[in-house]
């Protein structure tokens, strides 16, 4: 699969403290990749280099294969579209008038496009509120719809659920999906919402201490968060011996522990070990969630 | 850039801190045209035109410094600067973009005082009597002293990101440079002697003439000379009195425009945006 946007060991460094090192991603097309770390991991920062906010310390990416020391990478950047931290909209201008603005950067030669824009974020029946008076939620629309304004392929997310109720979480996700589902634009998607973001992501990166710790597809992600039991036993030998007769499928991780992903009966199980004289130390239903993942992955000894 | 340059100006059109700029600079020069009149009327005074005319150029670096912070500093406050850069704008056209506008607005300010000048002033106090190509060169140096001025409150707000306090900076560099200007017409105003005076029996008596101390002489009368020549503030004072026709002034001003503006671009594509 292609890669839009793909980093190669990246450091961004503000005097002596380093936000990120060597940090290397690869943004597949058409997904939507959840970006996952604590407060102050170097998401925000990594994002603001893509978007040619600030320039990296050393490394390099490539946004649809140019390089970002190619003069061409202010061209391939029309492309994209970002909402970075806050939305980036004049507050005393109208949703309309905001979009006419982001027109005239662009340079399109017809506002015809905005009553789509508008309708597509939910934004049509604003009128001539200016967007000082808008909610948390029309805010983010109004920047993502900004975002949207050059037709882009890939669009940048920085924390877009941040402070929103649940219906306005509700229509940034189904509009996220709309976007990549029905116009195929890849999404970079930044958040520390793991819950939010396992409803949407198609991949995910781990990042911590400003170092990409994992990456991974959804389908990855599943297998290894499977529902299982596992299962610690005196010996392992009899152990798969006896899942072997039973046809269950399952997963050795050591000498004495091994997960099985089935549904079994526990007493037969226990019988079966019994027969080949293996002693059962303990059974524990294994359910690991894309927290618990990233909590085994990150460690969990920051709060945010 | 002209896509950004349309991007501004439709903005500006828009920006009520132009529209007080100008309205403010429109009432001032009818204030002065009429409490000129008014004096003339009363107490006999005779002005003519050109004495208010360029009245303007002490008074358009405050407008244009408070306008330039306050418009541009938006673009960070809202976050607006992102969306240029983020869609592949170039930071020289940017900063070069945000220079242009912000010149064209503090041009709006100077011809809002100089058209009520003309349309009240004329009827009031009668035509100029200085030929009107020193009028026109007057006018077309206080441009560059503008653009000379716009440089510096630019470069202040571009590489400032925090909006209140890139209008403070701009606002009171703009009344250090009037200072500046004000101490170095003041020391070049002293007389080259002064009376001597002694105190006899209680009384002061006026001595002989003996050279001022204070009068600058030779290098220092030089650099006090250049700097009035230089500082945009010190030429504002020189139009006022409608007695600087020389070349030098503008080129000077458009030097330090060109200086500044490549120091700021260059400046401004290192700087980190948030």
């Amino acid at each position: 699969m292609d890669n839009i946007l793909t980093t190669n060991a990246l450091c961004k460094q503000y005097g002596h403290f380093k936000v990120l090192t060597d940090l290397s991603m690869h943004i597949p097309k058409g997904s939507i990749y959840g970006f996952v770390g604590k407060n102050g991991a170097g998401k925000t920062t990594l994002i603001r280099l893509i978007c040619g906010l600030q320039q990296p310390t050393s490394g390099s990416y490539t946004l649809y294969n140019v390089n970002n020391q190619d003069h061409n990478i202010t061209k391939v950047r029309r492309r994209t579209g970002a909402v970075v931290e806050t939305p980036s909209i004049y507050l005393d201008l109208t949703a309309e008038e905001n979009l006419k603005e982001q027109y005239y950067i662009l340079g399109l030669p017809s506002f015809d496009g905005i009553p789509e824009l508008l309708k597509l974020v939910g934004l049509e029946h604003t009128g001539k509120k200016k967007a000082k008076n808008f909610s948390l939620g029309m805010r983010q629309r109004l920047g993502i719809a900004i975002a949207l304004a050059g037709d882009p392929d890939f669009l940048i997310l920085d924390e877009p659920i941040n402070g929103l109720d649940p219906q306005g979480i509700i229509e940034i996700r189904e509009l996220i999906l709309k976007l990549n589902r029905e116009q195929q634009i890849t999404v970079l998607i930044s958040s520390h919402i793991l819950d939010e973001l396992s409803r949407l992501a198609t991949h995910y990166g781990f990042i911590d201490k400003g170092h990409i710790v994992k990456e991974i597809s959804a389908e990855e992600l599943e297998q290894a968060c499977r529902k299982c039991i596992r299962v610690e036993v005196s010996n392992i030998q009899s152990l798969t011996y006896v899942l072997d007769r039973m046809n269950l499928s399952y997963q050795v991780l050591s000498d004495t522990q091994a997960d099985i992903f089935a549904k079994i009966s526990v007493s037969k199980l226990v019988f079966a070990l019994a027969d080949q004289n293996c002693e059962v130390f303990s059974l524990q239903e294994h359910d690991e969630s894309l927290e618990s993942y990233y909590i085994n992955l990150c460690g969990g000894e920051s709060h945010e | 850039m002209n896509k950004l340059l349309s991007a501004n100006f439709v903005r500006l059109k828009k920006s009520k801190y132009l529209w007080i700029g100008m309205f403010c600079m429109f009432a001032l020069s009818v204030f002065i045209t009429l409490a000129r009149y008014d004096d003339m009327k009363r107490y006999g005074f005779s002005y003519t035109i050109e004495e208010s005319f360029f009245y303007y150029t002490m008074f358009i670096g405050i407008a244009s410094s408070a306008f330039c912070s306050l418009y541009l500093g938006t673009e960070y406050s809202d976050g607006t600067i992102r969306n240029k850069l983020m869609v592949g704008h170039t930071r020289t056209a940017i900063y070069l973009s945000n220079l242009i506008i912000c010149f064209l607005a503090g041009a709006f300010m100077i011809v809002s005082f100089v058209l009520p000048m003309i349309m009240i002033g004329i009827p009031c106090f009668g035509f100029f009597h200085i030929p009107i190509k020193n009028i026109l060169f007057t006018f077309f140096a206080s441009l560059m002293m503008l653009l000379a001025l716009t440089s510096f409150f630019i470069i202040i707000c571009m590489l400032i990101q925090n909006k209140a306090a890139a209008a403070v900076i701009t606002i009171l560099g703009m009344f250090a440079l009037l200072f500046a200007a004000t101490y170095v017409v003041s020391q070049l105003d002293q007389t080259e002697t002064i009376h001597d005076y002694s105190l006899v029996n209680g009384e002061w008596q006026e001595g002989p003439e003996v050279p001022n101390p204070r009068y600058p002489t030779g290098i220092k009368r030089t650099i006090y000379e250049l700097l009035l020549d230089i500082l945009p503030t010190g030429q504002a004072i020189q139009y006022i009195a409608s007695q600087a026709i020389r070349w030098q002034l503008p080129l000077y001003s458009f030097l330090i425009a060109i200086i500044i503006t490549l120091g700021g671009i260059l400046l401004f594509g290192r700087k980190d945006i948030k």
